[in-house]
């Protein structure tokens, strides 16, 4: 792919420069494979194959933007995206601020961590898969539902300053399945993300699944009373709070538009708890890093959190044009997440059932549908689904029906009792749009406390 | 509205029953135009156009679907190809044969939104200087962010289908919105938004625009209304009787009527990623959904709204489906494979046919249960005002700040930007932050007034998300002002 963007970018420079235009471009290709699982069936079996085109025409302050889908050899029609764009680009108003069209370095293709067996994955290898994961578990009147999703993405960037391209290619592969009870409609979940295809291991899922089937079958079932509670996030939990972040607490351009619930006063001190330290690290091929970002910034381990201390806000370009600073290597489709770990021995759902207890806990693997109650505060809201559990005290176990959590964030995060030795990737790949692999390397659990339980359902 | 490509794509159809397929049908993008402009501070941030094309093939053999999708038109024999062997190997693990209800043939149909002026031929300096006047409409001391949004989308869609089916859709969109930004008095933002809505048996072409009453006089409106906000004491927390204006009441009914009654996720297709429902096949005739003052439709007639498209991608014509009458629950949302399953599987025939509710964002995915138009029936309280007189101890709320929905819409928690409390049937004061939360069925249940077609909106939806892979839809909902009894609010 790396030759046809090379041409492609070649031949519409050329084709700029000639005209006397200023222009950006950025090639995508994505290629999807998604086998859903619906009723224990395969339910949608679907493939993806597009090819487009970005075009950002600046013309001093102004610029003028152009997409299209076209095909990879098509450079008639890429052409005319080029021309488009310096049209609207004539018409577009000044900004107020210097916008500078960055000048890309030579950089090496950013396609170490590309596994083409990822990318070539295919519905028997998917059923294969999903079939290991669910061997014995599907018993009359459960049901699987779920996905196997894998795709690749090559991308390049390259402008009219020189003659630089910048190449990125990632595969990335997501299974998510889900046992379903017909009658009573509970739900469990587990799983697994991959930038190597050797790194599917079915059998852990199964051994999860298997654990949860056991509680959710013969376990009592109960209504969480409204009321705070010592909470154990499971790693797609602590996944989803942590997101709000690069949203709400991280964003130097939310800081600079008052929608950021951390301010520059926080810089420097303990906001979070000890335990807590959070990094963009592009040196983790699991979360299917960008080496550079989409300027060509070499990207390197950037602190948030430094073991309870907030370190970083993070800039982009546009945000340090308008309001000055220094971009830190963040104009990136998708950043590279890491939590640290801890130090608590409970690293599976196995360890998590049979830890001591000092009181009643909950435990809450995923949060569904969470929504932003007060930016500028953090307080976010959200339902629990997919194997929560009420882990009592002596040793019990009941199984809750889902109930709703509001809470600030910047409490959930300071008040963290214990953090597991380990972590693993959750797979965070938009399925919206154009492809772009994203996974965040969260740790197994995370034990918080005073966690507000706000409302609860009396059945599934 | 012709296409070179049109003789292919018949013949690949003919080709693909020739090889065993039982069904098979392709929508041809021959260019999905759209153009955003968005304005922070009044300045033209940013100014882009795209045009796509594409085609999705969707293949139904030995009862499995299998799709595939291609931008790259030079080599259609692949993509119909893969489509096809997608279906075979889904085959090989599928529980439940799909069958397809009947349907007559759409022959030859050609739908086209009311539109008097094509947004994408006015030109950019005029959208422009529209939307700067606009700009100078929110600027006040007070307003530390002013948002402008602008988008306008242009569909030319062909559909053909095994069965001999062809119809084109020719859509024209427009979504507008502005939103401005302040600081409480505890320093933290607040914000009072409005979203161009639709007049339902109007047009919706750029003369939308160019009403003032649609858009540019709703300025003046939110900027005071910020003011107020910003000076207001936060929400207190308390039960009361909660009045909601068509502004939030759309979400309302969009998250836990509309996704509710998706027969895909009361039949468990969306379990693993947009949830299912808490409604049961049982339900249907049966439930008492809300209070006798709950009249839903799902209405995709309706002259003007991005709910309304002429025909599905089943190749189905729109209908209008009444969902609830006087509370109780009658019908869902529906395509031909899931009608033919749920009579099926509740043994009894609650669905005569297809709804024509199954839809694709685009050529890059398969159709599934979407909205349509899903309306709350105006009823025969009066106006806001009148509503208000009759309310002891309430709170109106507009504007949606935050939604969150449990995973079978059995219970939701919604925030909104300004909050009226109510007291002895008079307005007394504004509050900020105002949020309310309950359980899906004794919410509605709990509907004791219904407002007349004066208090109705129609307003869009530009980000309805679901399935896998992920779609986003455009619909919309008309909606009165109603009032809930009893509601949990502040939390």
């Amino acid at each position: 792919m790396k030759e046809i963007f090379t041409k492609a970018a070649s031949e519409l420079r050329d084709f700029a420069r000639e005209r006397g235009i200023a222009a950006e471009f950025t090639f995508h290709r994505g290629l999807s494979k998604l086998v859903r699982f619906a009723n224990s069936g395969v339910s949608s079996n679907t493939s993806e194959d597009t090819f487009s085109l970005d075009v950002d025409v600046t013309l001093g302050r102004a610029k003028g933007s152009f997409s299209t889908t076209t095909s990879p050899k098509d450079l008639d029609r890429m052409k005319i995206a080029l021309l488009r764009a310096a049209e609207i680009a004539k018409y577009a108003v000044p900004v107020s601020f210097e916008r500078r069209m960055p000048l890309l370095p030579d950089r090496l293709p950013d396609d170490g961590n590309f596994d083409k067996r990822i990318e070539e994955m295919t519905t028997m290898d998917a059923l294969d898969l999903v079939g290991q994961a669910t061997d014995d578990l599907l018993e009359s009147g459960l049901s699987l539902a779920g996905m196997v999703s894998s795709g690749a993405i090559y991308e390049a960037k390259a402008n009219t300053l020189n003659n630089n391209l910048l190449y990125h290619a990632i595969a990335d592969a997501n299974i998510e399945l889900v046992i379903t009870n017909d009658k009573e409609k509970w739900e469990i979940q587990t799983s697994q993300s991959a930038v190597k295809h050797s790194q599917f291991a079915p059998e852990n899922m199964r051994e999860e699944f298997a654990l949860l089937l056991d509680c959710y079958k013969n376990c009592e079932r109960i209504s969480v009373p409204v009321g705070e509670y010592e909470v154990v996030f499971g790693r797609s939990a602590i996944s989803e709070l942590l997101n709000y972040f690069l949203w709400i607490g991280f964003n130097g351009r939310s800081l600079r538009q008052d929608m950021s619930f951390l301010k520059e006063e926080d810089l420097g001190k303990t906001v979070f708890s000890p335990l807590l330290s959070v990094y963009d690290d592009p040196s983790f091929a699991e979360t299917y890093p960008y080496a550079f970002d989409m300027n060509g910034m070499e990207r390197q381990s950037f602190p948030f959190i430094k073991e309870g201390v907030f370190q970083n806000f993070f800039w982009g370009k546009e945000t340090c044009e308008e309001f000055g600073g220094k971009p830190t290597g963040h104009d990136v489709p998708s950043m590279s997440i890491v939590i640290s770990c801890g130090n608590e021995p409970v690293n599976s759902l196995k360890d998590l059932l049979e830890a001591p207890r000092e009181k009643d806990i909950l435990y809450i693997p995923y949060m569904h549908y969470m929504g932003i109650v007060n930016a500028a505060k953090g307080i976010v809201t959200g339902s629990t689904r997919f194997g929560a559990l009420y882990l009592r005290k002596d040793g019990t176990v009941a199984v809750p029906y889902n109930f709703r959590l509001t809470a600030s964030l910047k409490d959930l995060f300071k008040n963290i009792k214990w953090i597991s030795q380990r972590r693993a990737a959750l797979n965070l790949t938009n399925l919206y749009g154009r492809r772009h692999p994203e996974a965040m390397l969260s740790p197994r659990f995370m034990c918080v406390e005073q966690v507000p339980v706000t409302l609860a359902n009396t059945s599934f | 509205m012709n296409s070179i490509y049109l003789p292919l794509l018949r013949d690949q159809l003919t080709r693909l029953k020739a090889a065993g397929a039982e069904y098979a049908d392709v929508r041809f993008h021959d260019y999905d135009d759209s153009e955003s402009l968005f304005f922070l501070q009044g300045e033209l941030r940013n100014c882009e156009q795209s045009s796509t094309f594409g085609l999705g093939v969707r293949v139904l053999v030995d009862g499995a679907w299998g799709f595939a999708s291609a931008s790259n038109m030079n080599d259609l024999d692949s993509v119909f190809q893969k489509a096809f062997r997608s279906a075979k190997e889904a085959a090989k693990c599928c529980e439940r044969p799909v069958e397809l209800a009947d349907r007559d043939v759409l022959e030859n149909v050609r739908f086209k939104s009311p539109c008097q002026i094509d947004p994408f031929d006015v030109p950019l300096e005029e959208k422009i200087e529209f939307f700067k006047e606009v700009d100078a409409a929110l600027q006040k001391g007070y307003v530390k962010q002013r948002y402008i949004s602008y988008e306008a989308e242009h569909k030319h869609v062909h559909f053909l289908d095994s069965e001999g089916s062809y119809g084109a859709r020719d859509i024209v969109d427009i979504f507008a919105g502005m939103r401005v930004v302040g600081i409480d008095e505890d320093g933290l933002s607040q914000e009072r938004t409005y979203n161009l809505t639709l007049d339902p048996f109007g047009t919706r072409g750029w003369e939308l625009m160019r009403d003032p009453k649609r858009f540019i006089e709703h300025a003046p409106r939110i900027v005071s209304e910020l003011e107020l906000v910003l000076q207001a004491p936060p929400c207190p927390k308390d039960v009361r009787s909660v009045i909601l204006k068509p502004g939030i009441m759309f979400l309302q009914t969009h998250e836990v009527v509309g996704h509710a009654l998706e027969l895909d996720r009361i039949l468990g297709y969306e379990l693993s990623f947009a949830g299912g429902s808490f409604v049961t096949l049982d339900d249907f005739g049966n439930l008492r959904y809300g209070s006798d003052k709950m009249n839903v439709a799902a209405d995709a007639t309706l002259p003007n709204s991005p709910g309304s498209f002429g025909f599905d991608d089943d190749g189905v014509p729109c209908q209008n489906i009444v969902l609830i009458k006087d509370g109780i629950l009658q019908s869902a949302l529906t395509s031909r494979q899931t009608v033919t399953e749920a009579n099926s599987k509740a043994g009894r025939f609650i669905f005569e046919r297809s709804g024509g509710a199954n839809s694709a964002m685009d050529f890059t995915r398969p159709p599934i249960e979407r909205m349509t138009n899903i309306n709350i029936l105006p009823g025969t309280d009066g106006t806001l005002e009148d509503i208000v007189r009759t309310t002891e101890k309430g709170i109106i709320m507009d504007g949606d700040r935050s939604w969150s929905i449990g995973s079978n819409r059995e219970q939701f928690h919604f925030a909104c930007e300004i909050g009226w409390l109510v007291e002895n049937g008079a307005i007394t004061g504004i509050v900020r932050n105002p949020t309310y939360s309950s359980k899906t069925l004794p919410f509605w249940r709990s509907m004791s007034a219904v407002g007349d077609r004066s208090t109705c909106e129609l307003v869009q939806v530009a980000n309805c998300g679901k399935g896998l892979p992920s779609q986003i839809m455009r619909l919309g909902h008309c909606v009165p002002v109603c009032r809930f009894d009893n509601v949990q609010i502040g939390l």
